[in-house]
């Protein structure tokens, strides 16, 4: 890779609404309110943008097909919008292109909104349309529980690890206001859920959510303008793999190649070297409770095979050596496609500014927020870091 | 000469026993049960399965036609026969027919594809033939009709059978029919119709056709009679002569009565019991009778296997009344699916269907589907097109109850097939607890939805039973 833009673009607004079945509220409601808490937390108001991002996956009723989405709701009239739609990595790579852009000097000042009304739709989820006939019948959950089964099958892996992943990020999302879930779970609960694709029961897979999230980037060098804790952008990697791994002869389904290789990119920019020692912490793609622990190994955390220690031995706890989701991730939080990824990276920014309050994580200084879609089509990861 | 070069068959692998529908009307229990389709299963599936049974791993540029028959086929305007030679890959120069209206399509379609191998129209032709007929609910057929498929291979080298004589009786009668749009099966008087059409349609067609084979009755080892009714076959037997203990069981108590399949089946069992030099006679019925008297030549022994065994032990239960009604569509149910278009099923004709895979000349990669730049190394050699092997292993698989399926839960997996494509396909007739990774599979035509207003069809696994 040519270019880095590390340390070149800082984070000084952040704003996000608490997700939920937020039947009372449209599209529009929750992108307003993200869009202006981002602002009112960097100190801006709408006029000081001088570009936006908007990510959305799932456009509904015409809302979150194009950028103008946000004009009228957040007053962004005659600025470039551009949407971004790249499967769960929406939201993050939403992010990645507008810090890119600040960092080539062509704006000093940028919205990232992410946004998804998913309960404004039919039963069953997440709708998808795939060929008629080589892609049909497919649910989401079942994409990735093809790879957990191979994966468990490997590794002799059980159904009992897997509750163990539900339950620490229930146990986080009981402590975030903003989460969808803020209900601890236990492991006998997990293991006893209706079975929705095997081996994921109903707490092994998080909820359909709607959701917004906010962030107002600025060049490094005027963070100071808006706010004495800025946050710095470290590295930003996104890979795309095979739309149809499971095609693909080649494929093992022990992991996802897009965050190995989303993650060395990140890592490389961000000059990071041992990410279990370095990174404090890391808001990761726990679409399902298999996915956070094959994430654990993708992302370098600890060697293939092995990430079933890390969750079976508290490391990724609150109080752990590297906590992941303590926002309560997917799981608990909820997955509103276009808007996770701006959200998990709300999160990492609230800690690294030692705002986390029941669920702050000690001394953290440097952190990761990581998406993967298809499975493994494409994953997105970004290293933040404190500016001190 | 012409004659019978195989046969294969195929009965629906849900078994509903009769006491549950004389539970769910009060009424009275035939014994037995009988074979019920899927809900991705219909006479087109059925009479594929029938077809791949017969010719298993032979090549399928061998077979100069198909022919297809049905009185349930799922299209009243386009060829089932196109749409199977394209999906088993006969040459595009075969032959194809369908024949339809009557349960005895099969033999009519038989009589054609003599005629066709006779005059050397084609060396040899498939005749496939699948039902699903729904009978009314509560009403007397219920527990006497069967879904299933049943094929025969008519043509002139390796025959196994003989055509001596034949005959055929046209007969206009309403004994059992289902008009236009209705979706149930209709019978009038059970014993008006056995002893007024069945008997003599039957018993006159037999008659004639010894006579033109210059074969007596008593000369006959076994009597192949397609009948949903085990009594009338005596009275048929009295009246031609024919020795009792020649005629073959109708497995009316196994699978029930499968309509144009059902003669096709009965001879099946009756080339898998014949010697060399035994005489069989041959008899469909419907609207008349068409009757063959046929003499087993040696080549019977190499094709000689235990298919009816197998295919009736090939079986899993429905367990209740309820879930039938289900699966033939009495209740409606959701899902259209995603939508199909003529175009995109006509622009991937050459690999979807035929499931025709891409072979890397450079990295030797065998993928699936086709694309233009190797998966693996990136070459932009042309590509050699290989035919994907119907069997392999499951390589992982999920149990999704969350995909709308009436067939509950969706049996999702990833196979490995022989020649190393990787395909993502649909489990089916799986119990819950046989699918597992490992687990040797075949492929099958089945229904996936209905999406674009036509039935899509695609293959799905199942357990390779045989």
């Amino acid at each position: 890779m040519a270019g880095s833009i590390k340390d070149k673009v800082a984070i000084v607004g952040a704003g996000c609404v608490k997700f939920g079945d937020n039947f009372e509220r449209s599209y529009t409601d929750m992108a307003t309110e993200a869009g202006l808490l981002a602002m009112k937390d960097a100190g801006i108001e709408s006029d000081r943008i001088e570009a936006a991002w908007l990510g959305t996956y799932l456009p509904n009723n015409g809302l979150g097909k194009a950028g103008s989405s946000i004009s009228d709701p957040l007053h962004l009239y005659g600025i470039p919008i551009t949407r971004v739609e790249n499967y769960c990595a929406t939201g993050t790579d939403a992010f990645r292109n507008a810090a890119i852009a600040v960092a080539s000097g062509m704006y000093d000042v940028v919205l990232v909104l992410g946004c998804e009304k998913m309960k404004d739709r039919a039963a069953r989820g997440i709708p998808r349309v795939e060929h008629p006939s080589i892609g049909k019948g497919t649910s989401a959950p079942a994409l990735f529980a093809l790879a957990a089964n191979r994966y468990m099958k490997e590794f002799g892996m059980t159904r009992e690890t897997l509750a163990k992943v539900a339950v620490k990020n229930h146990y986080n999302g009981a402590r975030n206001k903003l989460a969808h879930m803020q209900k601890e779970v236990t492991e006998d609960q997990v293991l006893s859920a209706p079975m929705i694709s095997y081996p994921f029961g109903l707490f092994d897979c998080c909820p359909t959510t709607d959701g917004a999230a906010a962030l107002i980037l600025c060049k490094a060098e005027i963070a100071k303008q808006f706010r004495d804790d800025p946050v710095l952008v470290k590295g930003v990697g996104l890979a795309a793999y095979s739309h149809k791994p499971y095609y693909d002869p080649t494929f093992d389904y022990l992991g996802f190649l897009s965050t190995q290789k989303a993650a060395s990119m990140a890592y490389e920019m961000a000059g990071v070297k041992d990410p279990a020692k370095e990174i404090d912490l890391a808001e990761v793609h726990d679409c399902f409770t298999w996915t956070e622990i094959t994430n654990y190994e993708d992302l370098g955390f600890c060697k293939k095979g092995e990430g079933r220690h890390l969750i079976e031995e508290g490391r990724t706890a609150l109080t752990g050596d590297i906590p992941v989701n303590p926002s309560g991730g997917l799981k608990s939080f909820g997955h509103p496609i276009g808007a996770s990824g701006v959200r998990m990276l709300y999160e990492v920014t609230t800690q690294l500014r030692g705002q986390g309050g029941e669920r702050q994580v000690k001394d953290a200084r440097l952190g990761l927020a990581h998406n993967v879609g298809g499975p493994g089509a494409v994953s997105c990861v970004s290293v933040l870091g404190r500016a001190d | 000469m012409a004659g019978i070069t195989g046969y294969g068959l195929h009965f629906a692998a849900y078994r509903l026993p009769h006491e549950k529908i004389a539970s769910a009307w009060e009424g009275r229990s035939a014994k037995g049960e009988k074979a019920v389709a899927c809900a991705d299963e219909d006479a087109l599936t059925f009479a594929s399965d029938a077809a791949a049974d017969l010719m298993g791993e032979a090549d399928a540029s061998a077979f100069g036609g198909i022919f297809f028959a049905s009185t349930t086929s799922p299209f009243s305007e386009k060829s089932s026969a196109a749409f199977l030679a394209h999906c088993y890959r006969l040459p595009k120069g075969a032959l194809t027919g369908d024949f339809a209206g009557t349960r005895r399509a099969a033999s009519t379609a038989v009589k054609a594809a003599l005629d066709a191998v006779r005059a050397g129209s084609a060396d040899n032709i498939i005749v496939t033939a699948g039902d699903a007929r729904t009978a009314e609910p509560g009403g007397p057929l219920e527990q006497v009709t069967g879904d299933g498929g049943a094929a025969l291979c008519i043509g002139s080298k390796n025959v196994v059978a003989e055509i001596l004589g034949a005959a055929s009786v046209s007969e206009n009668t309403y004994d059992e029919y289902r008009v236009a749009g209705d979706d149930f099966v209709n019978a009038g008087d059970q014993r008006f119709a056995m002893g007024h059409n069945f008997v003599p349609a039957v018993s006159e067609a037999i008659t004639q056709a010894l006579a033109s084979a210059k074969v007596a009755a008593g000369d006959i080892a076994w009597t192949a009679i397609g009948a949903d009714n085990a009594k009338v076959l005596a009275a048929v037997a009295k009246k031609t002569g024919l020795k009792p203990d020649s005629l073959l069981p109708a497995y009316l108590n196994e699978v029930g009565y499968l309509g144009a399949p059902q003669p096709l089946v009965t001879l099946a069992q009756a080339l898998e019991k014949a010697k060399p030099g035994e005489k069989i006679l041959w008899v469909a019925y419907g609207d008349g009778a068409d009757a063959y008297v046929l003499e087993v030549t040696e080549e019977v022994k190499k094709i000689q296997g235990s298919k009816v065994e197998a295919a009736l032990a090939d079986k899993r239960p429905m367990k209740s009344y309820e879930k039938y009604l289900k699966f033939r569509g009495v209740f409606k149910l959701e899902t259209p699916g995603p939508e199909e278009t003529p175009v995109l099923h006509w622009n991937e004709r050459e690999w979807n269907l035929p499931l025709m895979a891409d072979k890397c000349p450079d990295c030797e990669l065998v993928y699936f589907p086709p694309q233009a730049l190797c998966m693996r190394c990136g070459s932009r050699a042309v590509k050699i097109r290989v035919p994907i092997s119907r069997r392999g292993k499951i390589f992982t698989y999920t149990k999704d109850y969350l995909v709308a399926n009436p067939d509950s839960p969706q049996m999702t997996c990833v196979v490995t097939a022989e020649n190393g494509a990787r395909l993502f396909l649909q489990g089916t007739d799986f119990e819950e607890a046989d699918v597992d990774i490992d687990v040797p599979v075949e492929f099958a035509l089945r229904r996936l939805h209905d999406g674009g207003e036509f039935p899509v069809y695609y293959w799905k696994c199942r357990p390779a039973a045989r």
